[in-house]
């Protein structure tokens, strides 16, 4: 499937950006990651809008140990468990989702109870776990996320699994996290004054102090605040 | 009609139509095992509305002639006593059945509402030269059978079935009866979802409708005046008899 890339998403975003804010501080990892974070859900908002297989990554499983297996990767946590589309075993043996709390009812009647000729799934903690059937291999469709705290394991230069009609509405609202993020002023930074107390601000702002739209006396008194802060943590330590 | 076994369709057909008209084709709304047991259930409705599944069953003549109702069957249609064996009869019985009689078992006497030695009774009066001394009567799932009776070899048992507890799971839904039983699963199962999912609730009525499972002008009562209609060569003779007065 032909798409922009993650590699081309993140210099498009960063040009942007610092056509904007010439100074700031933003790094491609940074950007990467507001990225994911948002095409992320318009991707999730996306497939819960349509029925479409177009991202549905099918899997063979043949590591299933008593029954149950990892997911092979993070998946939508769609109502009704429709993150996992589909697992069928060779022979056009479907597995029927149900949820684990409802399972007692299934053996209340014959023709709904677990079997061989009746199997079923369900997903707990990051596993599937199957009812009536043990096989050897199972093939698995899944709805995967973009999960962008593992970036480390994601090829940027492979093409994006997002629809490119919805990207301009990605990049806008990257660009309104960019921004607001940058703009977050510097005196909310995460600065506990004394160790071992909480942190008594919020954010940490990744813009360069003189980015901001404040005078540079406020900017000096800022920086004082700040040496003066960790000068009384040295003192601290050193009594 | 007698419906032909051979006709007969799977319970799969009727879930094609019923899991796409409730939008639950992945069966992620209700499990396939649920709708199978929605679709016997009407199947069933309609045994017993229509008694549109014959069951016959012999049983060997038991030393206490009592023989519980063989399971899957009701409504006992007929009880014959047969001489010989059920693959070569020699001679049969009609057996009738005779009001309120009751037995312990054989040469234990018996109660009734008309006991032939009950000469003193005011209104039964005892009837001596009744033929029918080959009788029976069901006292919960019991069938007892008079004293006589133990002459016979067999008894031969024709009752309405329960369909799904008869029916060949492959294959059990007369045609005749698609239209019925897939809207009676459709407005089932449609009133199990509506607690969770409202919008059902317009499709439960929609199938209601077309239903009318209480009244005369739905799919139901089309269903069970096709079951309970006579075949067409059964018919012509009957008219022929009733016009000879030869039965």
């Amino acid at each position: 499937m032909k798409n922009i890339t993650l590699r081309e998403a993140v210099y498009d975003i960063l040009t942007d950006l610092r056509q904007m804010h010439g100074n700031a501080k933003i790094t491609e990892n940074q950007a990467l990651f507001w990225i994911l974070a948002t095409i992320d859900r318009l991707k999730k908002q996306h497939i819960e809008k349509r029925e479409s297989g177009l991202y549905i990554t099918p899997f063979v499983v043949d590591n299933i140990i008593n029954g149950e297996f990892e997911l092979p990767k993070p998946i939508y946590d769609f109502h009704l468990d429709k993150g996992v589309s589909y697992i069928v075993e060779e022979g056009d043996i479907y597995y029927t989702r149900v949820y684990k709390p409802y399972i007692r009812r299934l053996y209340y009647r014959e023709e709904e109870k677990p079997s061989e000729d009746n199997p079923y799934f369900y997903v707990e903690e990051g596993k599937i776990k199957l009812l009536g059937r043990s096989p050897e291999e199972v093939e698995i469709g899944l709805f995967t996320t973009f999960n962008p705290t593992e970036m480390s394991s994601i090829d940027i230069d492979e093409p994006l699994e997002f629809p490119l009609d919805l990207y301009m509405i990605a990049k806008r609202q990257i660009l309104d996290l960019g921004v607001w993020a940058i703009q977050t002023p510097r005196t909310l930074r995460s600065d506990a004054p004394v160790q071992g107390q909480p942190p008594s601000k919020k954010f940490l702002s990744v813009d360069d102090a003189v980015d901001l739209d404040l005078e540079e006396g406020q900017v000096r008194d800022q920086e004082r605040q700040v040496r003066d802060q960790e000068r009384q943590v040295r003192d601290q330590e050193r009594r | 009609m007698r419906t032909n076994p051979n006709n007969y369709i799977s319970i799969n057909e009727i879930l094609a139509d019923v899991t796409v008209a409730l939008d639950d084709q992945d069966y992620r709304l209700l499990t396939p095992g649920f709708y199978r047991a929605q679709v016997k259930k009407a199947l069933d409705e309609l045994g017993f509305d229509t008694f549109f599944y014959d069951f016959v069953e012999d049983k060997e003549m038991p030393d206490d002639l009592q023989i519980p109702i063989p399971e899957g069957a009701f409504n006992v249609k007929g009880i014959y006593l047969i001489y010989g064996t059920p693959d070569n009869i020699k001679y049969q019985e009609n057996l009738y059945w005779k009001r309120d009689f009751y037995t312990e078992g054989e040469g234990k006497g018996y109660t009734a509402t008309r006991h032939h030695r009950n000469v003193s009774d005011p209104f039964m009066k005892p009837v001596w030269n009744n033929q029918a001394r080959y009788f029976f009567n069901i006292h919960n799932g019991i069938i007892m059978l008079s004293d006589l009776c133990k002459g016979y070899d067999y008894v031969r048992i024709k009752a309405s079935g329960i369909p799904s507890k008869n029916i060949d799971n492959v294959k059990m839904i007369p045609p005749e009866a698609r239209e019925g039983i897939t809207l009676w699963v459709i407005e089932k199962c449609a009133s199990y979802l509506k607690i969770r999912y409202k919008e059902y609730r317009t499709v439960q009525l929609d199938a209601y409708q077309q239903l009318d499972p209480y009244g005369l002008n739905g799919a139901w009562h089309k269903t069970r005046m096709r079951l309970k209609a006579v075949d067409k060569k059964q018919l012509r003779d009957t008219i022929l008899y009733n016009k000879a007065m030869y039965y």
